[in-house]
């Protein structure tokens, strides 16, 4: 079981994201309203603000989105879909997407069972 | 971790500096972080940290200022302290006069290294024991020793 971690800079497309996360086998995920610590420090902190040019980041604010993965897969499912979307998350101020280890957990709804499955198209 | 030994030379650390007001004290600092050690270097100092104030003045409360600019001609990343004689007007966000200064100065293509001292020097600036012991040093050389201390 993992975390799936993806911080969405471009908020636009968070509906497409969400979209894509449904069609790999992902239904579930709590979506955070976040910031970076560039732009805070750059605009909200008076003494850094000669450092706008050094740290704005390309939106002021992005959406965190977590899910709670058990199948592997579905990740690898949705990796192209949002390099399809997004354009890759290798192009600047689009996000940042990493899974971390869950040791336990409670409380999980169980998956369907059309969740597991291979999308079929 | 950068230290406060690798920006900060004894001889930019002074006490008891007259300064009539903010301008006053941005003209000092500037001497005493000039990258040429001459006058020219002094104004081009003086008028990026004046630049900066424009944005918003520096004075981060509790009597402290922190100026600090990226200067294109600027050698290496440098600290320079003063401690007024007496408090000057700094626009700061609690209206408190400033005896304390803090001045910065580094190439424009150091930022990071000119976050990370600025930050630290923030965070040491946060102890209101750090502060009130910067002004009972006795003279520049303790005033330096309580700086190197923090790291």
């Amino acid at each position: 079981m993992k975390l799936l971690v993806f911080i969405l800079n471009k908020e636009e497309l968070l509906e497409e994201v969400l979209e894509a996360y449904v069609e790999a086998g992902l239904p579930g995920a709590t979506i955070l309203d976040s910031e970076g610590l560039g732009y805070f420090l750059a605009y909200e902190v008076p003494l850094f603000a000669g450092f706008k040019e050094f740290l704005k980041g390309n939106k002021p604010y992005n959406k965190t989105i977590l899910s709670v993965v058990k199948d592997d897969k579905a990740v690898e499912r949705l990796v192209p879909i949002l390099d399809e979307i997004t354009g890759g998350l290798s192009q600047p101020g689009t996000g940042v997407m990493f899974t971390i280890p869950v040791e336990w957990g409670y409380g999980f709804a169980e998956p369907r069972s059309s969740d597991l499955k291979e999308p079929t198209v | 971790m950068m230290r406060f030994a690798d920006v900060l030379e004894p001889g930019r650390i002074r006490v008891g500096v007259e300064a009539r007001d903010k301008a006053g004290a941005l003209r000092a600092a500037s001497e005493l972080l000039s990258p040429s050690g001459d006058a020219a270097g002094a104004a081009a100092v003086e008028m990026a940290m004046g630049a900066r104030e424009t944005l918003s003045s520096t004075g981060v409360g509790n009597g402290v200022a922190i100026p600090h600019a990226l200067i294109d001609k600027a050698g290496s990343l440098s600290m320079a302290v003063l401690r007024l004689g007496s408090p000057v007007d700094f626009g700061a966000s609690d209206g408190r006069p400033v005896d304390l200064v803090f001045a910065i100065v580094g190439p424009r293509d150091g930022a990071g290294e000119h976050l990370r001292i600025l930050s630290k020097l923030i965070r040491v600036l946060h102890d209101p024991a750090f502060r009130a012991a910067a002004r009972e040093a006795a003279d520049g050389r303790a005033l330096g020793e309580l700086i190197m201390g923090k790291g």
